[in-house]
């Protein structure tokens, strides 16, 4: 929620809970002032009840003392028997607690007839008694209280000097009485205590006090321990005297708390009786009230307000929770839109939610066009039997369960999904069930697919593989390496290639092979490696090194094939290349090479070099007679005697049918060469055995040297030996002759050579017969 | 504490010196009986016990004016006593004034009416053991001012008043120093004289103020700070007859032990003056 929608909640709460509070106060202080109201007009009741009550109480018993007195006093023998008499009034004090004495006073005023013997002879002022004589003289005159016990013992008080308030004391009444004759006074001493334990029974100490005041507003007697009685309770009276009324009822503030009081003049006798009750005791139950009302609303509004400011929090952030559910929803939307990956949520019922661009991107189908629509309206048979046959996801994994299907996009291009199901809560009348999200996979199936092809041509190539780490450990080796190394798999996993080396190759072919590699990421060659048995394997090995994005080699991949039966076989057809299959000796093609090879030493060395050529003298004699086959046997026999004559380094080699080429090196001097040249004519001549026959056949030789003072190539040197061996042939063969260029000039020589390589074929020589041995 | 068990022990020693003291004047009354038959006999014969009891006394013999029910300790005793001897109980009206005469004119076989046991009525009567004793208290009027504790009693200008005939008339008159002393023929004039001012208080004992208080609200008690004069009570009978004493002392010592005193005593709230 924003800053001011917060603001505005806030707000709004706070202006209920102010009215709310602010009602429940106004009743709460309504219901307080009416109550207490209650209380006041309560208490000025009991007030007026009390008073009604006492004065009921004080005017009946004086009602009642004067009518018993009188009554006694009315009899005819009152006044002639004193005794009777004096009895009489003992029987009535009997029955009138509320009587001290009573008294009878004589016209001089003299007590002449008391129950209290002692008061006899006394003569008490009557003067002060309210009202005076002088206007009526028979009504009931009250005068101000006194002290003492009874008229014996006692004193009139006055306005200046009261009782004291603990003061024993009493009230005395006169009455003229007209008896036969004789007027005579009624004087009753009345007990205040009597009323005031009256007035305290009914109205207690705390609860307020109760005054009886004479109509001058002396007090006659009060219940309240601090009123001596005696006093004049001058603003009361006033009070009383300007209302007017017999009953009535004021506010006394005169003390702390303040009074409720009520008055009530009494109806035949001088005097009324006020009681005051408390003012905070009359608020007693009120306050009681309040206190019980206030403890119950008090904690229910500050419940309300702290329920209000809990409910208040947790509106709010419920809000801030919902704003940032619906970021994070915003968000999520916005990610799902934006995924590359094709993207399709379906509910419970497997109906589609919602697709993501991307899908409709890769489908074709817009999200009109498929929301609402069911799954497997887009899966082919073999997808929905994938579906139905999955097994049920299971609730208690926390990872949703997998399927990988295909869908059929609109323009009915295949394509694979992978399909998810995430447990969802049962919602409002819905079961609980899968909510499925399928997302796009074609990519990673055909990178699958790829990385299958590339394991089975791993595995299947006839090549042998190896992979090493960027050290040269082997990490993996495939099966044609097991085939062709002997190698088990995994006696070469760990090892390096050491393991299979051959000692075929230096040091230096292993560091170029490493150099190249680091160089060129890349080696090709053949190479010669040990089979596990020992045997050594020709090999075509190709290194190519894996580089990671950083350019740096991090793996080696070693392909090879084994060449080595190839490589006997080429061997072979090298050696029929250049040697002559018969006899072995090299051919033409070595000769010319050595030849060569020789001359270019000779040159570079300061030496010389000879070449002879030898021509078998009779040997066509010998094939002729005894087949070819005893004519090879020769060959080979005087081929391996004439190799054995010569030096290491010195070259034999076959022309072809007798005709042989030697070439002799490291010639210190040109004559030194002659008993090799005999040795070599010897050789040819000695008897040779084959099966039965002994044949014997000999050889003409010509020679010529190298260096010469013109400058001469490998076929000239050959020519011009022919054409000495030409000469030694016709010099009679089984001998040799050296070519001279100083003889007959390089021209002669030549043509020699080109006369005698004629003749020898046109005309072979005369050749001894074979002997047998 | 020191003068209450003093007293304690005074009041022991006077229950059990007083009965020696009423054999001692045994001689002189018991010709007129030992020619007839003995108490317990005529008892038993007549098949009626006859007990003194004051009526006006609260908790222990009281007659309610406007019902005329008899209530209290001394009469569920007496109805014991006259259960155990199985016989009726016939109560006969007598005062502390006339008790006396009346127990020695043999109105009654015995009075039981808690009599506190004072020399004067030890030297005409013979009492049981005691079962109850109380002290004095002080009835004063609700609105006397001036006497709010048992020290304010004794001043120059208070009028105390006593019923002719209790044991508080010559207790008082032998304790009081400075007030006035009024003996009233009745209980109910000592109240009229306090209720109407002419006294200050009355005197009486814890059954007769307890039982008081609880009738007239005019009244409230004034008790002494410490104990002032423990006397104890018992029942009287008139001397001379061995087997009827010895009867009642049995019957004592029964209620005493078997719980029947303590039930009573506990019934009219009386708990705390049971003799010990």
């Amino acid at each position: 929620m924003t800053a001011p929608g917060t603001r505005q909640l806030q707000r709004t709460y706070l202006v209920a809970l102010l009215l709310f509070v602010g009602g429940m106060l106004a009743i709460t202080a309504y219901t307080v002032k009416t109550l207490r109201a209650e209380a006041i007009a309560s208490g000025f009741e009991r007030s007026s009840v009390h008073a009604r009550g006492f004065e009921d109480l004080l005017t009946q018993s004086l009602h009642a003392a004067h009518y018993l007195t009188a009554s006694v006093l009315a009899h005819k023998t009152a006044t002639t028997d004193p005794e009777a008499l004096q009895a009489a009034l003992d029987t009535i004090l009997r029955r009138t607690p509320f009587l001290r004495s009573i008294s009878l006073l004589d016209e001089d005023g003299r007590i002449f007839i008391s129950t209290n013997p002692a008061n006899l002879g006394l003569t008490p002022a009557t003067d002060t008694f309210l009202p005076l004589a002088a206007n009526n003289p028979d009504v009931l005159r009250i005068g101000p209280p006194w002290t003492g016990r009874d008229f014996a013992s006692g004193a009139s008080t006055s306005h200046r000097a009261p009782a004291s308030t603990d003061a024993l004391g009493f009230v005395p009444v006169a009455q003229q009485l007209h008896v036969g004759e004789r007027t005579l006074f009624l004087l009753l001493a009345f007990n205040p205590g009597y009323f005031v334990n009256q007035f305290a029974e009914r109205l207690e100490d705390e609860q307020g006090l109760v005054d009886v005041l004479r109509y001058d507003g002396t007090l006659l007697m009060s219940s309240g321990h601090d009123r001596p009685p005696g006093s004049r309770e001058e603003a009361t009276i006033r009070r009383i005297d300007e209302s007017g009324s017999a009953t009535g009822r004021f506010k006394n503030l005169d003390t702390d708390s303040g009074h409720l009081s009520a008055f009530r003049v009494s109806r035949l006798y001088p005097f009324v009786v006020v009681t005051h009750i408390d003012r905070k005791h009359a608020l007693g139950p009120w306050r009681t009230a309040t206190r019980t009302l206030l403890s119950i609303v008090a904690p229910a509004l500050l419940a309300v307000i702290l329920l209000a400011a809990h409910f208040l929090r947790r509106q709010l952030a419920r809000a801030a929770e919902r704003t940032e559910f619906e970021r994070l929803q915003r968000i999520n939307a916005t990610l799902f839109d934006a995924c590359a990956e094709a993207t399709l949520i379906t509910g419970s019922d497997l109906r589609v939610i919602s697709v993501n661009p991307a899908f409709t991107g890769v489908t074709g189908y817009p999200p009109e066009e498929i929301i609402g629509r069911h799954l497997f309206d887009f899966l082919d048979e073999k997808g929905i039997a994938t579906f139905k046959n999955a097994p049920p996801p299971n609730e208690k994994e926390q990872a949703p369960a997998r399927l990988e299907v295909q869908l059929r996009g609109k323009n009915g291009e295949p394509f694979w999904m992978e399909i998810l199901a995430t447990p969802e809560p049962p919602q409002r009348r819905e079961r609980a069930g899968y909510r499925r999200i399928a997302r796009n996979i074609t990519a990673r199936k055909q990178s699958e697919e790829k990385i299958r092809l590339a394991a089975s041509v791993f595995t299947h190539a006839r090549e042998g593989i190896f992979i090493t780490d960027e050290v040269g450990t082997i990490i993996d080796v495939n099966d044609a390496f097991c085939q062709i190394s002997g190698f088990a798999r995994e006696e070469a996993i760990g090892n390096t290639p050491r393991l299979f080396r051959s000692e075929r190759h230096g040091k230096a072919f292993y560091s170029t092979m490493w150099r190249e590699l680091k160089e060129n990421g890349f080696w090709h060659g053949e190479i010669w490696n040990r089979h596990k048995s020992g045997k050594l394997l020709a090999e075509i090995l190709t290194i190519s090194a894996v580089r990671d994005e950083r350019g740096r080699a991090r793996q080696f991949v070693a392909l090879f094939t084994d060449i080595t039966r190839l490589k006997e076989h080429e061997h072979e057809l090298e050696h029929i290349a250049h040697f002559d299959a018969l006899t072995g000796l090299p051919n033409r093609v070595l000769l010319a090479d050595r030849l060569n090879q020789a001359m270019t030493q000779s040159q570079r060395h300061g030496t010389s070099l000879a070449v002879a050529f030898l021509d078998l003298d009779g040997f066509k004699a010998v094939n002729d007679t005894h087949g070819h086959e005893i004519g090879d046997r020769l060959l080979i026999i005087v081929a391996t005697r004439m190799k054995l004559t010569l030096r290491e380094g010195d070259t034999l080699a076959r022309l072809g049918g007798d005709e042989f080429i030697a070439v002799l090196l490291d010639l210190a001097h040109v004559d030194g060469q002659l008993p090799t040249l005999t040795r070599l004519l010897d050789a040819a001549s000695q008897p040779v055995h084959v099966g039965d026959l002994t044949l014997q056949v000999s050889a003409s030789l010509g020679v010529t040297f190298f260096p010469q003072a013109n400058e001469v190539d490998a076929d000239q040197l050959v020519r011009q030996a022919d054409q000495a061996m030409y000469q030694a042939k016709l010099a009679g063969k089984n001998r040799y002759r050296v070519f001279r260029t100083d003889d007959k000039g390089t021209g002669c020589a030549k043509d020699a050579a080109t006369e005698a390589a004629t003749e020898g074929e046109t005309e072979p020589a005369p050749r001894p017969p074979a002997r047998p041995t | 504490m020191r003068c209450s068990s003093f007293l304690l022990a005074l009041v022991s020693s006077a229950a059990i010196l007083l009965p020696a003291v009423a054999r001692g004047a045994e001689p002189k009354s018991s010709p007129a009986g030992a020619a007839s038959a003995t108490r317990l006999e005529r008892i038993a014969a007549s098949q009626r016990l006859r007990v003194c009891i004051w009526p006006d006394y609260y908790g222990i013999t009281y007659r309610n004016p406007k019902t005329l029910m008899l209530s209290g300790i001394d009469i569920d005793m007496a109805h014991a006593l006259g259960k155990d001897l199985g016989v009726a109980v016939e109560f006969i009206d007598s005062s502390f004034a006339r008790l006396i005469d009346d127990v020695t004119g043999e109105r009654c076989d015995i009075a039981m009416f808690a009599i506190g046991i004072t020399p004067q009525r030890a030297e005409k009567l013979r009492f049981t053991r005691p079962h109850l004793a109380s002290d004095i208290y002080a009835i004063v009027a609700r609105s006397n001012r001036r006497i709010q504790q048992w020290g304010d009693i004794d001043k120059p200008d208070s009028v105390v008043a006593v019923a002719k005939g209790t044991l508080h008339e010559p207790v008082m008159r032998e304790k009081l120093k400075a007030a006035q002393l009024l003996v009233v023929d009745t209980p109910f004039a000592r109240e009229q004289e306090v209720h109407s001012g002419r006294a200050d208080v009355f005197m009486t004992d814890y059954p007769y103020s307890q039982r008081f208080l609880a009738n007239a609200d005019w009244a409230r008690l004034v008790a002494p700070p410490t104990t002032y004069h423990i006397t104890p009570y018992a029942y009287a009978m008139k001397p001379g007859d061995d087997g009827w004493y010895a009867r009642v002392e049995r019957f004592v010592s029964d209620i005493k032990r078997d719980g029947r005193l303590r039930e009573a005593a506990r019934r009219h709230k009386l708990e705390t003056i049971l003799a010990p």
